[in-house]
């Protein structure tokens, strides 16, 4: 306990500095604004503190370090940053025109098991990926690669085979290019028989059947489409082509 | 900064204000710059609020955290601190009193500062011991008014 011994202001001063001198836990607070009420009858300072005032120039110069909120956790913290930085990379891919859901489904799939109305459904295993040929894609994956045509119009030249891993479907496509545009074929593997519905076709669409295979021929200005199935695949023969070449290549088919 | 914490912030700055800028005061000599250490302080407050609202004693945190900054200040003010005894020898002579020589507009503190120590040859300790302040903050207070003193009279001059 520090007492003062005389009335000199310096000595007051001076008996303050040295309590301020001791270990904050220890600090007298008391002591100190009972020197300090004796100085101010002594020697007043020029002018009075006002502390509503100080408080409101503090709020008022830092309101953001002042706002009050709840208290928050560690853990709380890296949820909201983490959450955060995927938020931001979701808008910044979607602006891209990518879609970062259907890369992430894409990945997982053939990983989890979906659950669906109908019970549960293993997905493929196949994995998403690039092919010399439409054929070789297929047979990777463990298809059939017979249902195939043999021949294309000749002035089409193979740009890419490759194959898409999607919610209970696989598709394989080949794409060709020429002059005249581009023609693709794609095989679409199901994993359940379920999936395959039905082909639908309109008063402009006709069937035609090549070698006991029937085919849905459907013509929709320049491009001729040419859409099979069996119980798990779906074919499809798309492109800028004639309905002869078309008719070509469904005889090709072994 | 959540509600709790905000409230002991309130109470300390309630609490606490009037000493703290006291004791500022009297250790620099100079009302402005006492209350600027106090918001300072309770600024340093404000950003080791979690760890102020644990302390064992969080007024004594505030006085050894200004006298942290008082300390800081009166270092950098005395390295531009005038040497007193040449800036008082360089005035002029003249017949006239030295009250007559102060520019009119130099504040009524610094005018008796300035009277007590040149006309009336009180030493800085009987200054300080008059104003209530600190020898150091007194030496500084000098120095502030002769400087505040040479600016007004240049303006003076044109």
């Amino acid at each position: 306990m520090h007492k003062s011994k005389q009335d000199d202001p310096l000595q007051l001063l001076d008996e303050i500095t040295a309590m301020l001198d001791s270990p904050v836990e220890e600090v007298d607070v008391a002591e100190i604004e009972k020197r300090l009420a004796a100085l101010q009858k002594q020697a007043p300072t020029p002018q009075r503190c006002d502390p509503q005032q100080q408080w409101e120039r503090l709020v008022d110069a830092h309101p953001e370090v002042l706002e009050a909120s709840p208290r928050r956790r560690p853990v709380f913290r890296v949820a909201v940053a983490v959450l955060a930085a995927a938020l931001c990379a979701v808008v910044t891919v979607s602006a891209l025109e990518l879609h970062p859901l259907q890369a992430v489904l894409d990945w997982v799939n053939g990983v989890v098991l979906v659950t669906t109305p109908s019970g549960t459904m293993e997905l493929s295993s196949a994995a998403s990926g690039e092919y010399c040929s439409l054929a070789e894609a297929l047979e990777v994956n463990g298809l059939d690669s017979g249902s195939l045509p043999t021949w294309i119009p000749e002035d089409y030249s193979i740009e890419s085979a490759s194959s898409a891993v999607h919610i209970g479907m696989t598709k394989y496509t080949a794409l060709y290019t020429s002059e005249r545009g581009n023609l693709t074929i794609t095989v679409t593997r199901y994993a359940s028989e379920d999936q395959i519905s039905a082909l639908e076709m309109s008063d402009a669409d006709e069937f035609c059947t090549i070698n006991g295979t029937e085919y849905l021929i459907v013509t929709d200005q320049d491009i001729v489409k040419a859409i099979w199935q069996t119980a798990t695949d779906l074919y499809r023969i798309s492109g800028s082509i004639t309905k002869d070449e078309l008719t070509e290549m469904l005889y090709s088919i072994r | 900064m959540d509600k709790e914490q905000r409230r002991l912030l309130h109470r300390l700055v309630v609490q606490h204000s009037e000493g703290l800028t006291a004791l500022a005061y009297r250790l620099t000599g100079d009302w402005t710059l006492a209350e600027d250490l106090v918001q300072e302080t309770f600024l340093t407050a404000c950003y080791k609020i979690d760890h102020l609202s644990c302390h064992p004693n969080p007024a004594g945190w505030l006085y050894t955290t200004l006298h942290n900054h008082i300390r800081r200040e009166l270092r950098r003010a005395q390295r531009n601190e005038l040497p007193l005894d040449e800036a008082i020898g360089s005035i002029p002579a003249s017949n006239r009193s030295l009250a007559q020589l102060l520019p009119e507009k130099l504040p009524l503190q610094e005018r008796e500062l300035l009277l007590l120590r040149i006309e009336q040859g009180l030493s800085i300790r009987q200054i300080a011991q008059h104003f209530g302040i600190t020898e150091a903050a007194c030496r500084q207070r000098l120095s502030r008014a002769i400087k505040h003193s040479r600016a007004l009279l240049e303006t003076e001059k044109y």
